[in-house]
């Protein structure tokens, strides 16, 4: 039996949008999303660049729904609303591209054209997504040999799905439009746990750069697989990079039992399994964008290419900060180094508290079956400052982080819990309470830092 | 915009023509796809439509190689349309296309835009029209873009609308969008007419599945076979949505917005209609009048129309009056104003124009309200100096109606102007007729 497999991996930049100057960050603001605007549209199959109506085109066009779009003005413009032509391609993104290309041996194109893919599903208000190739070739070092880079795309995400029902679709626009990269490996994959660790590897690269969106949904991996020279099954949306070997056998033995239909299948994932969304889009809904130049890239643009720091470099900069040498190499080399130093330079915070936190703190929650990837960065930004500002202490931050998934703001878990510092008067009243440090600290170990109370108890008070 | 030469030549000597599939091997890496046409960027680059659908431009080196390939059908899984056919007893309809992008498909081979000539064709891109009428004929007396019409482009069309009434119950006009507003006024005053004339026009290409021409055709299908208005109508969408249309008088309507959908607008009044797309038809807000019937398709090429604003140069009228100009329209600022005291007065300019018989108009810039030559000095001097005040007339649609006025030399043009023949002016101006937009 021949299997194939190959990875597309798709990650939010963090940059403004695309095709227009819209910021947003949906999985890492802290503010709700007001609609401001409602509009809703309908769809119609038109032909490609070859006159042709694609079949998937036509396969979504057939159902005749209504979509309707919620706006929040605050993160989308008339470009997202199909409202205004959109802006040249954001040269900011490319460069954040430029870098994964160099990272990956990858070819950059000399001219990248920016082309409209067909997207009948109404999560793109216009009818489709805007996207661009910018490299091709290259590989990835990995334990079972070299596995290679088809594609570096740059493209549009998606509008948010809201509600379905039968006849309409809601979307919010403020994911529409934020820059993704897409990288799509050759069918190079051995087997299931080989696929987690390109996707790992890969998802460390995307990191590195210090310029990718953080959050639940920021990252999406999906799978190619096909059986014995069998058409091409792409499954779609890996939630969890441990479910991957087990996704992968089960779709291998269902391929095997059911074969696979339409030429080609594009399959979303439920749990391990798969169901059934639309035949595989063909090359026909690909064609160009003719509302904005393409983008010549020139010696200046890929000296401008976003290039992650080595970590070694990155080892010796946290022993500065005060971080131990085995916690300042492990952070380096992990996937969480660019969001320290971003809750670092923007806190102040103690560096070794966020390292730890980042590296311990959310791998032993994960462990107890926290979804820990549900937490934003814009929380942990505001937990290290609330450390940072010294209104919590040091033994609260992990205490806080586990109710963080609840999308509550740490301010508000802090008031909630009951975690405030004691400090001040009330530090002194409690250090001349008559007992004893270890008592004290049993009873205020969340909300006293146990240097600052032996400060205050008088030598002999210590027991 | 094409190839460079060097390239041209060299596609010659590979035997290689736009089209061809090709391999392209360049600093190791081969890119295989079909050679398409260049319609901008870099010359010196070859243009591939690579096998995923992707397009990549690859400069051209001297140690390229590039050979032919057999050719591929691109894995292209296509549906072919079903064709459609007429309902029994709907009203006759043709439709006039002038080019814009509404009843058109893109060749992106070549960047060119074709006219859908047939019914046939036009019905398969919209079948929903078949609710609406009995498709008659498509035809095309000029295919210009909207910025290039001119008035010897309007005399055509008028011809051309007035020739189909005598065919049809009605005629849609397919028009760009940018100078929509002023044909439909050139149409206004050049037909005379108890039938309708709808103008339709698209803010998105019809190449992309949120193409807004489709619903505006089928609109105006529907209102120009049952609504029974007396008159030139622009239809277009209603709102930013895809639920409903708003007919509008072709005097008074103009393109508020330079993307949006919903980019024309009533002003100083109310649509005439509001239409669904199923072909229901609400709030109907006109009289069925009789009208003389007949064509009067002449316009008088020596108009022009200006702006006035702080510190303007007023020599543009002398410079006018020296071209040979018989009629000049102001846009003046506010209740009419132009600049009136100091060395950049207008009025020695205006009563000039006026004592060597050429007729000046006065519009406002504010475009809604009404000019008024009586409530300030300054508006009493421009007034004595000869200039007419067309009260809330927009000044594109005064513009228009001056060229035509001018065309008839035994018309008193002061009295043609401010005689109320197509519904250019509203002479109640109610609360309602003025909405800002939100703040939010």
């Amino acid at each position: 039996m021949a299997v194939k497999i190959g990875l597309e991996i798709h990650q939010r930049l963090d940059t403004h949008k695309l095709h227009c100057n819209c910021q947003a960050n949906p999985s890492a603001g802290k503010a709700e999303f007001v609609v401001s605007d409602v509009v809703q549209r309908r769809l119609k199959a038109v032909g490609g660049e070859l006159g042709l109506v694609d079949v998937a085109a036509a396969f979504e066009a057939r159902q005749k729904r209504v979509f309707e779009y919620l706006i929040d003005g605050r993160h989308s413009c008339l470009v997202e609303s199909d409202e205004q032509p959109p802006l040249p391609l954001n040269e900011d993104a490319l460069a954040i591209v430029l870098g994964f290309a160099k990272a990956l041996h990858s070819q950059v194109v000399d001219e990248a054209h920016v082309m409209r893919k067909t997207i009948t599903d109404g999560s793109a208000v216009s009818g489709f997504q805007r996207t661009t190739l910018v490299a091709m070739g290259g590989f990835l070092e990995t334990s079972k040999g070299k596995v290679g880079v088809q594609s570096i795309a740059v493209e549009e995400e998606s509008a948010g799905i809201v509600e379905k029902t039968s006849d309409k679709f809601t979307y919010r626009l403020d994911r529409l439009g934020i820059p993704l990269v897409e990288i799509a490996t050759a069918p190079d994959i051995k087997d299931g746990e080989h696929a987690k660790e390109v996707a790992e590897k890969l998802g460390g690269i995307l990191r590195d750069s210090g310029r990718v969106q953080r959050g639940l949904g920021t990252i999406r991996q999906d799978l190619n697989i096909s059986v014995d020279s069998g058409e091409r099954v792409e499954l779609k949306g890996v939630q969890d990079l441990r479910m991957m070997p087990k996704i992968i056998d089960v779709e291998i033995a269902r391929q095997k039992k059911d074969g696979v239909k339409n030429g080609g299948e594009t399959r979303r994932i439920e749990g391990t399994e798969s169901e059934f969304m639309r035949p595989l889009a063909g090359a026909a809904r690909i064609y160009p964008e003719t509302d904005v130049p393409h983008v010549s890239i020139t010696a200046e643009l890929l000296a401008r290419a976003v290039v992650g720091e080595p970590s070694g470099d990155k080892a010796a900069k946290l022993e500065k900060l005060g971080l131990n040498g085995q916690l300042a190499e492990r952070l380096a080399k992990s996937g969480e180094y660019a969001l320290f130093e971003k809750i670092h330079l923007n806190t102040r915070a103690d560096a070794t508290v966020i390292a730890s936190s980042l590296l311990e703190t959310l791998t032993s929650l994960k462990r107890e079956g926290i979804a820990v990837e549900k937490i934003t960065e814009g929380q942990l930004l505001e937990l290290f400052s609330l450390l940072a500002e010294g209104k919590i202490v040091k033994a609260a931050v992990g205490e806080i982080t586990r109710f963080l998934p609840s999308g509550k703001s740490p301010g508000a878990i802090v008031k909630e819990k009951h975690l405030e510092r004691i400090s001040g008067k009330e530090l002194e009243a409690l250090a001349v309470s008559g007992k004893g440090m270890g008592e004290l600290m049993r009873d205020y170990r969340l909300r006293v830092d146990a240097g600052e109370l032996g400060v205050k108890m008088r030598p002999a008070e210590k027991r | 915009m094409a190839y460079s030469k060097k390239l041209l030549d060299f596609f010659k000597a590979q035997g290689i023509k736009e089209g061809d599939r090709v391999r392209a091997e360049k600093g190791g890496i081969v890119y295989a796809g079909m050679l398409m046409p260049r319609a901008a960027g870099d010359e010196n680059a070859l243009v591939l439509k690579l096998d995923s659908g992707y397009n990549v431009g690859v400069s051209f080196s001297e140690k390229m190689v590039l050979e032919k390939l057999p050719a591929k059908s691109v894995a292209v899984k296509a549906e072919k349309p079903v064709a459609a056919k007429h309902k029994a007893g709907l009203p006759k309809l043709a439709i006039v296309a002038t080019g814009g992008t509404i009843v058109s498909k893109v060749d992106y081979k070549t960047g060119g835009v074709y006219a859908l000539e047939k019914p046939e064709e036009l019905i398969r891109q919209f079948p929903d029209l078949l609710d609406a009428c009995e498709l008659r004929k498509i035809s095309s007396p000029f295919t210009v873009m909207s910025e290039d019409i001119s008035s010897a482009n309007w005399i055509a069309l008028a011809k051309e609308v007035s020739k189909e009434l005598k065919e049809s119950d009605s005629v849609i006009v397919t028009h760009g969008t940018d100078a929509l507003g002023y044909s439909a006024a050139a149409l206004s005053f050049m037909i005379a007419t108890n039938k309708t004339v709808a103008l339709v026009g698209a803010q998105r290409s019809p190449d992309r599945g949120s193409f807004d021409g489709a619903m505006n055709l089928v609109c105006a299908a529907h209102f120009a076979s049952k609504a029974h208005y007396p008159g030139v109508a622009v239809v277009m969408h209603g709102s930013s949505s895809d639920d409903f249309c708003y007919a509008h008088k072709g005097t008074k309507v103009r393109k508020m917005h330079s993307s949006r959908r919903d980019a024309f607008q009533t002003i100083n009044g109310k649509p005439l209609a509001k239409i669904y797309s199923d072909g229901r038809i609400e709030e109907m807000a006109f009289e069925a009048k009789k009208a003389e019937e007949g064509l009067d398709a002449v316009f008088e090429e020596k108009v022009s129309l200006i702006k006035a604003y702080p510190n303007s140069d007023p020599a543009i009228l002398d410079w006018l009056i020296e071209n040979g100009n018989r009629g000049i329209l102001i846009e003046a600022m506010g209740l009419g104003h132009v600049p009136t005291n100091g060395p950049k007065s207008w009025i020695p300019h205006v009563a000039k124009a006026v004592d060597k018989g050429v007729f000046v108009g006065i519009t406002t810039q504010t475009l809604y309200g009404a000019v008024n030559p009586l409530v300030y000095s300054n508006l009493r001097k421009l007034s004595e100096a000869g200039a007419v005040f067309l009260e809330d007339g927009l000044p594109e649609t005064m513009y228009v109606k001056l060229g035509w006025v001018l065309a008839h030399p035994k018309w008193n043009a002061k009295e043609k102007m401010l005689e109320n023949l197509r519904g250019e002016f509203n002479p109640r101006l109610k609360d309602s007729d003025f909405r800002l937009p939100s703040t939010k």
